[in-house]
């Protein structure tokens, strides 16, 4: 019988409310595990914010740094946005905007979960974090799997579904129009033609979950095919309501 | 982390997304069985086929129950406008329905109009479905709110 101690934590961090569910044997100090993922993230959030101009990410777009001195970090990330727009066809584009190469459609998840492996060489034996609705799961869960929901797109209260996830896997779901940004489709350079009110993708990395999710509520849901064959489950509301799911993803049974 | 490609499709072939993709209408006036059980919905399914109604209409449903319904005011969000159908009978709201949905790159109203979704008595309430997160955000929830809001407030003056 685990008898870990659940402890739920709260921090502001890239402009969203990041909240923390840590399971952590009696003695552990979930505080303190929590302190260091959120200084990890807001560390990796100093690397790549566009809001400060003397970011590296900054520099680099506006040609004042280059990409052999940025660092490992915009390195492995920008690496990653060309394997995305690959996967996805081009509907995941980081250059799509003007401005320089911007990996916002990814970077977000890509931070997370890099600081939530903090929680686990802290001593906690699981956790779940949940930044801005992107979701990574570490450890093993005392339950065997944590349950999640997706949020209804046209209600604050309401949930669209219940999904289980089960341990070290994530869900991203599109969300960038809520802060009023805008998405553009890359084929276009104008907003998608069909809008999808809400994706969301399920698999081992947020990174590419979170690029999945952008793709997919760019391209909709005929896109689903495209990120099933990459090993992530997907789920799509359109703007009219209509949902489309891959065969696996991963909804909770009724109760 | 590596991928796992589950499958790889071999250059020119195709997948039919009949096969592949599970196509369900989140309101469909008639949900199926396979629906509610996936959403854990509690109950019966009350749908309301959206009123084409105007502003302030009444209609007698019962000989001791009145229907009342007003819509909101047209609220402009990311990507277009959205307008809010109430309809309260004996003092609570019976259904909620998008009236007028427009996008950028609009459908037309009509085809909005086929899909709107419609609040119904089963729809997941977050606190109640023992989850212990939730992902992503309402798409137009302020709009959205807003215009309901303004329904109401002209619900309730007579």
């Amino acid at each position: 019988m685990n008898l870990a101690a659940v402890s739920r934590h709260h921090a502001g961090v890239m402009g969203t409310e990041c909240s923390f569910v840590v399971e952590m044997d009696p003695g552990g100090d979930a505080e303190a595990a929590v302190a260091a993922a959120v200084a990890e993230m807001r560390r990796l959030e100093a690397i790549f914010t566009t809001f400060d101009r003397n970011s590296p990410l900054s520099r680099l777009r506006r040609g004042d740094l280059t990409l052999a001195a940025a660092g490992a970090e915009i390195a492995e990330v920008l690496g990653l946005c060309e394997e995305m727009s690959l996967l996805t066809g081009g509907f995941f584009d980081a250059s799509a905007l003007e401005g320089g190469i911007d990996p916002t459609g990814l970077s977000k998840g890509w931070i997370v979960a890099k600081a939530s492996g903090l929680l686990t060489e802290a001593g906690a034996t699981a956790a779940l974090v949940n930044c801005g609705g992107d979701i990574v799961t570490v450890g093993s869960p005392a339950a065997g799997e944590w349950r999640v929901g997706i949020r209804h797109p046209w209600r604050n209260d309401a949930l669209a579904c219940v999904v289980t996830l089960v341990p070290r896997t994530v869900i991203a779901t599109s969300a960038r129009y809520e802060r009023g940004e805008h998405l553009v489709d890359p084929f276009t350079g104008r907003p998608p033609a069909n809008p999808v009110a809400s994706a969301s993708v399920t698999g081992p990395c947020l990174a590419r979950a979170d690029a999945f999710a952008t793709a997919l509520a760019v391209a909709g849901p005929t896109l689903i095919t495209k990120v099933l064959d990459c090993g992530y489950e997907s789920y799509v509301i359109a703007a009219t309501g209509e949902e489309s799911a891959s065969p696996g993803f991963p909804f909770a049974e009724t109760g | 982390m590596n991928l796992s490609p589950r499958a790889l499709l071999a250059g020119g072939a195709s997948v039919g997304l009949a096969g592949m993709l599970v196509a369900h209408a989140l309101t469909a006036p008639v949900p199926t069985q396979a629906a509610d059980s996936r959403r854990g919905a509690a109950g019966a399914t009350t749908t309301v086929p959206p009123d084409k109604g105007g502003n302030g209409t009444t209609t007698t449903t019962s000989p001791t129950t009145t229907a009342h319904e007003a819509t909101g005011t047209l609220e402009q969000y990311g990507y277009g406008e959205i307008a809010v159908t109430v309809r309260s009978s004996g003092g609570r709201i019976t259904a909620v329905s998008v009236s007028k949905l427009e996008t950028a790159e609009s459908y037309s109203a009509q085809l909005a109009q086929s899909a709107i979704p419609v609040l119904r008595t089963e729809v997941l309430d977050a606190q109640s479905a023992n989850v212990s997160a939730v992902s992503g955000a309402t798409y137009t929830s302020n709009a959205y709110a807003a215009s309901v809001q303004s329904a109401l407030d002209k619900l309730k003056t007579p």
